[in-house]
């Protein structure tokens, strides 16, 4: 499932995937991949990418039914 | 932390003088396990008068100074005829019988325990006709009509036996000095790069767990190919391609078949590589290859009686090389256009 909330927080800083993983220090493919839901992150990566966006985990990666 | 790089270059210089030490060490004990500890030679010229072999039998005294498994490395090859060496016997000091082999069960290879003492090595010639029939009716059931008489006499003959000691001491001892030398080589590079980061690739979370992917599924792959070469060879099917070729075969498609995986996946280069260095250096690598290819294939030297011969190794590494290029090529292409 895409993590379309991820995308817009990115978007909404302004920030592109590239910049996005240097920050928190992975490939830029992994962030599409996350985004795209192809690649399920470890609690570790989501909290850096929590950091990096000024979010939390609920706000990020919390599926709302 | 200061602390801790003295501490590593101290442990880098222990590690490469233990290393040479281990090296100086498996040099020796290689070069004793392959030494050899005793050797004859039984040179005699043969004599025949009138179809009679006047010296039927050649002795020459063998010392063994160690206790162990010899392994005997004869030159038993000569023609089958008045004269030709038939029976190889190792008797001790007492008389008694240690070995007995007669033509062909004697060959390269053989193993004999001998212990410590004084024998005697006899070999024992065909003598005459008679003998000789006895000994071809044995060995092949018939006897052959043409036989060459040596009328004249004098037929020089070289016989060696040379008893190497199998010593198992010293190929274990080698062994275990070169396990060892490897664990040493291993963590001097895992010293170093730790001391430099540069030298370490880091990947992220996602790409080790799909570099971890690729490798297993690489390995099932090869382990395949060479399951069904075994199973080839085994039901007689003859691969027409040398053995070298065959092994680079599977190794090129494991290989292959991992950097598919990874770049497919975005997990072949690492967070700290520049891959747009990397691949011009690809690219002259893989011309390189494929001048010497071509050259090969030129030349002939790719085939011979309708085998694949060795040369055949350049058009392998150049095709794995090529198809390794494009798909990094058009996986950059399709990143450039993704972002």
């Amino acid at each position: 499932m895409k993590n379309l909330k991820l995308k817009s927080a990115r978007a909404a800083k302004d920030m592109s995937q590239d910049a996005l993983a240097k920050i928190v220090g992975v490939s830029r493919q992994t962030i599409n991949a996350i985004e795209k839901g192809d690649y399920n992150p470890t609690i570790k990566l989501c909290k850096e990418i929590c950091k990096a966006l000024d979010k939390t985990l609920d706000e990020l990666f919390w599926d709302e039914e | 932390m200061n602390g801790i790089k003295p501490q590593k270059n101290l442990l880098i210089i222990v590690n490469v003088i233990l290393l040479i030490a281990v090296v100086a060490a498996l040099i020796v004990t290689a070069g004793n396990a392959g030494g050899k500890s005793n050797e004859i030679h039984l040179t005699t010229a043969v004599v025949s008068e009138e179809g009679e072999i006047t010296t039927p039998s050649q002795e020459s005294t063998l010392y063994i100074i160690r206790d162990g498994n010899y392994s005997l490395d004869i030159d038993w090859d000569g023609p089958e005829e008045i004269g030709f060496a038939s029976v190889l016997t190792i008797a001790d000091e007492d008389g008694d019988l240690v070995y007995f082999a007669s033509g062909d069960a004697v060959h390269s290879g053989t193993k004999v325990h001998l212990n410590k003492g004084k024998y005697t090595c006899t070999i024992s010639f065909i003598g005459n006709e008679e003998e000789y029939s006895i000994y071809m009716v044995n060995k092949d059931g018939l006897v052959d009509e043409k036989i060459n008489f040596q009328p004249d006499g004098s037929w020089p003959m070289n016989y060696s036996i040379a008893f190497h000691k199998r010593l198992i001491d010293s190929v274990a001892l080698s062994i275990v000095l070169a396990t060892i030398a490897a664990i040493l080589i291993c963590s001097l590079i895992y010293l170093v790069t730790k001391l430099n980061d540069k030298l370490i690739n880091e990947y992220d979370e996602r790409q080790e767990l799909l570099r971890g992917r690729a490798y297993r599924l690489a390995f099932i792959v090869m382990a395949s190919f060479f399951g069904c070469v075994a199973l080839l060879n085994l039901i007689g099917v003859n691969i027409p391609a040398d053995k070298y070729i065959v092994d680079v075969m599977g190794v090129a498609i494991g290989l292959a078949v991992m950097a598919t995986v990874r770049i497919v996946n975005d997990a072949y280069f690492a967070l700290n590589e520049n891959s747009r260095l990397l691949i011009p250096i690809l690219c002259l690598i893989t011309l390189a290859n494929t001048i010497a290819a071509i050259i090969n294939t030129i030349s002939g030297n790719v085939i011979a009686d309708g085998v694949l011969t060795v040369g055949f190794l350049n058009v392998i590494v150049s095709v794995y090389l090529l198809y390794m290029l494009t798909l990094i090529l058009v996986k950059s292409k399709m990143n450039k256009s993704e972002d």
